[in-house]
């Protein structure tokens, strides 16, 4: 891989945000309205004995952040070169895959970074939670574990429409919000339903929000919970690796990659 | 060594042949022409030897090597232009060219970028959106990025298309400065016979995905034999209209003091004599010989 071609994409990505309202708003505005929404709901939990609660749904709505951004990035990203009919002048130049979507991946977790900067800031003026006491390392693993399985379900997403086209960009935005509810993203997995919870295990976003309110709780990393989560977040990493691989293969061999742009 | 050398190419999809076995090579400094109608399997052709489309079978390879086996080194060395594929709208020009020379890895790109901006009178739009850019600037400014890289080989799929005839000439201009002071290898894609013919070295004529000719276009044109002689007399036309009824020759008459007779281009000059004794006074004429467009028409149309 070549660090100044990664730098190219990111430059892109970069100037693409600066200029675009839509981004903007998309990474920035719409995220820090849910955070202020969900601040309110906790500020009324707490207000009613139920601090506990509302720790954690403010804590769950500030962590998502790290997953919808860098899925957001990732494949939405590319689709702004679709839109504008330079995804073949990128692929043309000497650029690898590996560092396109590397690129994007980077740009997503810069953003990631920004806005929980900016909404744990948010959150500790406006509603007294201070998002550090969940623990900086556990907060790391938590960025970690979330940042894999992000970038796992956005390339399977991009691979899909390089595969069949625009007519499916919808999942762009909102495959990644179908992982939500069984994510145990706002309250203990072990008060979901108990079919929900087996869903659940099967998620390593369940276990980076696990593990951030254990360590919110106790003070403490739960470093098995992180352990399986990244196993569970590498191993999606690897399949939907091969997975996107075959779907690019598929569009470059059926001439849909050309035609995404037709 | 050809700049690129294309060896029995070939393209299926879904039982559907787009491309058949095609070869052909581009040598250095030389522009190639790539005709064909509508499905004749130019954009393919294109798209596979710029690597985003996979070939069947066949070989392709860039200075000596193989596309597939040293394909970032030969997309180093090359580079493309299109009417079809634009930069991002919503960054400014001095900002898309950026990404590039950064793809490219252009050593002091922002120098590069303003030497190529002013060659193409493009200097006062770099901070202007791309999307605010009229066709013609944006067909420059693509231009400039396909040069960003010094590339020994450009290839141009119909970059003239929807410009009005004056910036198509300029565009024209440039492709030939390019080829004359660079040496640059360039193969070309249109339907404008006319830009073809002007610059195109050789042509490759393809038809349902195999070429049915290869040759220069001067060449090309001397396959057609059939020439129009068109003649506006002052009097007298029915003398003419009944010679040539009884030496059998085509003809028509669009106007009712004109004469348009088919014929070889060769039996042109005796036509004429024995028009001018029939006793008609001729005040006009005009011999049209065969173009490309009546050799694309002829492939096309068998």
């Amino acid at each position: 891989m070549n660090l100044r071609r990664i730098y190219g994409v990111f430059l892109q990505e970069y100037y693409m945000t600066i200029h675009s309202l839509e981004i903007f708003v998309d990474v920035f505005i719409f995220p820090l309205i849910n955070i202020v929404v969900f601040g309110l709901i906790s500020l009324y939990l707490v207000g009613n004995d139920n601090s506990v609660a509302g720790a954690f749904i403010l804590l769950g709505m500030l962590l998502w952040q790290i997953i919808w951004i860098i899925a957001y990035s990732v494949a939405v990203g590319s689709m702004w070169n679709i839109w504008s009919r330079n995804l073949s002048n990128m692929f043309v130049a000497p650029l690898e895959l590996e560092e396109y979507i590397v690129a994007h991946f980077l740009s997503g977790c810069v953003k990631a970074v920004a806005l929980l900067a900016v909404g744990g800031f948010l959150s500790a003026i406006v509603f007294r939670f201070d998002m550090l006491a969940v623990g900086l390392m556990s907060l790391l693993l938590t960025f970690l574990v979330f940042s894999i399985f992000a970038f796992a379900v956005a390339i399977v997403v991009l691979g899909l429409i390089f595969r069949y086209g625009t007519r499916i960009q919808a999942l762009s935005w909102s495959l990644i919000t179908i992982v939500q509810p069984f994510s145990a993203a706002f309250f203990p997995i072990a008060d979901m339903p108990r079919a929900l919870q087996l869903v659940a295990y099967f998620f390593p976003s369940t276990y980076g929000f696990e593990g951030a309110r254990y360590g919110l709780l106790y003070g403490d990393v739960a470093w098995g919970v992180f352990g399986v989560g990244l196993i569970l977040a590498s191993l999606y990493c690897i399949l939907s690796m091969f997975v996107f691989q075959y779907l690019y293969t598929r569009s470059r061999d059926t001439g849909q990659f050309a035609r995404n742009e037709s | 060594m050809p700049v690129l050398e294309v060896k029995n190419l070939r393209k299926k999809y879904r039982g559907t042949v787009a491309v058949d076995g095609i070869s052909f090579s581009v040598e250095k400094g030389k522009i190639v022409g790539l005709l064909g109608p509508n499905g004749a399997g130019k954009t393919t052709t294109i798209q596979m030897l710029l690597g985003i489309t996979l070939a069947n079978g066949g070989s392709i390879s860039y200075f000596g090597k193989d596309f597939r086996a040293h394909r970032l080194e030969c997309l180093q060395r090359i580079n493309f232009a299109s009417a079809f594929n634009t930069l991002l709208g919503r960054i400014t020009v001095r900002e898309n060219l950026r990404v590039f020379a950064e793809l490219y890895q252009i050593p002091n790109p922002n120098k590069k970028i303003d030497e190529l901006l002013e060659r193409f009178e493009m200097n006062g739009f770099a901070s202007s959106l791309y999307w605010g850019l009229s066709s013609g600037q944006r067909t420059r400014v693509n231009l400039v990025k396909s040069l960003l890289n010094d590339p020994e080989i450009i290839l141009m799929d119909e970059p003239t298309a929807s410009l009005d005839p004056d910036i198509a000439d300029k565009t024209l201009s440039y492709i030939e400065e390019l080829q004359s002071e660079r040496a640059i290898s360039i193969l070309y894609t249109s339907h404008n016979m006319a830009e073809i013919t002007r610059i195109c070295d050789t042509v490759v004529f393809l038809d349902r995905g195999r070429i049915v000719a290869h040759d220069t276009p001067q060449n090309l044109t001397r396959r057609v034999s059939a020439a129009t002689l068109r003649l506006v007399f002052l009097s007298d036309i029915e003398k003419v209209h009944a010679h040539l009824r009884e030496t059998g020759q085509t003809f028509d008459v669009p106007h009712p003091n004109v004469v348009e007779i088919h014929s070889e281009e060769n039996l042109i000059p005796n036509l004429l004599f024995a028009i001018s004794h029939v006793g008609a006074t001729i005040v006009d004429i005009e011999i049209r010989k065969p173009t490309l467009e009546d050799v694309f028409l002829q492939i096309a149309r068998n």
